[in-house]
């Protein structure tokens, strides 16, 4: 077995991908790409796009369900994580909480 | 190859309509969607769900899996000879093969679209891992290993599942829900194409003192009353050491005070903070000289520390 020590780089810091590269990686189309841009469940020039494209095209296979159906579940999805983020702060500062 | 039981997986009988097989895999993505779920172990039973309906839901691949029969899972088995001949090749065997795979190769081979005859080149699969550190580990970096098992294609349109072990440089910075990318670490290009990437997720394991809320901390500090009350200085624990913290006097249960710049690192330059919320404990028994001193203190003190519960609160304020 080949053992090999890799380095990785922070997503964060990653630039924006094009919409040409988001489309091959998420094997998404430019128009379902456009789409969900454009309805605001994947923002273009956030580095987490990619994540958010192949999310959307996983929810779109794994669901079968239309790219409307994508978009208005993947803002749902994003309220929540944003719930999860409040939640989990406040939980950090309640005292005696593992 | 070992058999697997699709059926089972979908919680079906093995005569189960196409509509059945429809309903019960969308009940159970539902339930084990890795993006929507939260359910332990959801994204290995998903796998299962999805393999099994990927199979169940075509006609010709169901027909195929249907002529291996009834077997336990687990079990070893060899395919007809209607499948095609045993991989050649070193070390190649049956035994290697994952029926999903060899299912997906036997229908993709009458219609292949991108396998390895095509001229066009594609861009290797993106991967997605997750994996769990320490706050101690996040705090100070850490090189770890994964193993995994990717799959490569043989040139026949077949795939293998290779194990692969990589060792990952995890620099500080790192924090619960932080992802990283390792380039070119994901699915091998096909016809000249790059490489995918491998994603790696990071989450932090619940620690026995420090609470994480992003690249901050919190701590819960035991006090005893009158530390607080005269106020003192106690050393406090932080990940990168034991610090001495002053502790003003009249610190009361719940108050928070911050330890600037001993919270995680960030990757790129400073450190998170971490917040001590002081808790005053008494001791479980107190000495008949311990005792005498506070009845003391309370014949002495004329602090009403129930004054704002009183009917008359209200109208003050």
């Amino acid at each position: 077995m080949k053992i090999e020590v890799t380095e990785v780089v922070w997503v964060d810091e990653h630039l924006p991908y094009s919409l040409e590269e988001l489309a091959e990686r998420s094997h998404l189309s430019h128009a379902e790409l456009e789409l969900l841009i454009d309805s605001g469940a994947i923002s273009a020039l956030d580095v987490r796009a990619l994540q958010a494209a192949k999310i959307a095209a996983r929810l779109r296979v794994d669901f079968e369900i239309d790219v409307q159906g994508v978009a208005l579940a993947m803002t749902l999805l994003r309220r929540i994580e944003q719930l999860e983020v409040e939640l989990s702060a406040l939980r950090a500062r309640v005292p005696g909480n593992p | 190859m070992k058999f697997k039981d699709y059926y089972a997986s979908l919680g079906l009988a093995r005569g189960a309509s196409d509509a059945d097989i429809k309903k019960a895999y969308r009940k159970l993505a539902h339930k084990y969607h890795p993006d929507v779920s939260k359910e332990t172990g959801a994204e290995t039973k998903f796998k299962e769900v999805a393999e099994a309906y990927q199979t169940l839901k075509d006609p010709e691949k169901r027909a195929a899996y249907d002529q291996l029969g009834a077997h336990t899972p687990g079990e070893e088995i060899r395919p007809p000879p209607s499948w095609g001949p045993e991989p050649a090749g070193p070390g190649a065997s049956f035994e290697d093969l994952d029926l999903a795979d060899l299912l997906a190769s036997l229908a993709g081979g009458r219609a292949r679209g991108r396998g390895a005859g095509g001229r066009r080149s594609y861009r290797g699969e993106d991967y997605e891992l997750r994996t769990a550190i320490t706050v101690e580990q996040a705090y100070h970096g850490t090189l770890m290993e994964l193993n995994i098992g990717l799959p490569e294609h043989d040139g026949e349109g077949r795939v293998t599942r290779v194990p692969k072990s990589l060792k990952v440089r995890v620099p500080k910075g790192a924090t619960d829900g932080q992802r990283m990318r390792l380039a070119g670490r994901g699915g091998r290009g096909v016809n000249g194409g790059p490489d995918g990437d491998l994603y790696l997720t990071i989450s932090l394991l619940p620690h026995r003192l420090y609470r994480p809320n992003g690249h901050d901390l919190y701590l819960d500090l035991p006090l005893a009353p009158w530390e607080t009350a005269l106020g003192t200085s106690v050393e406090v624990p932080t990940p990168g050491g034991s610090v001495q913290m002053r502790i003003p006097a009249g610190t009361a249960t719940g108050q928070t005070l911050r330890l600037a710049g001993r919270g995680l690192p960030r990757p790129k330059e400073g450190n998170g903070d971490l917040y001590v919320i002081a808790k005053i404990v008494m001791p479980k028994n107190t000495t008949e000289r311990e005792a005498e001193l506070l009845k003391e203190l309370a014949a002495a003190s004329s602090f009403s520390p129930r004054s704002g519960l009183s009917p008359e609160a209200d109208h003050e304020n």
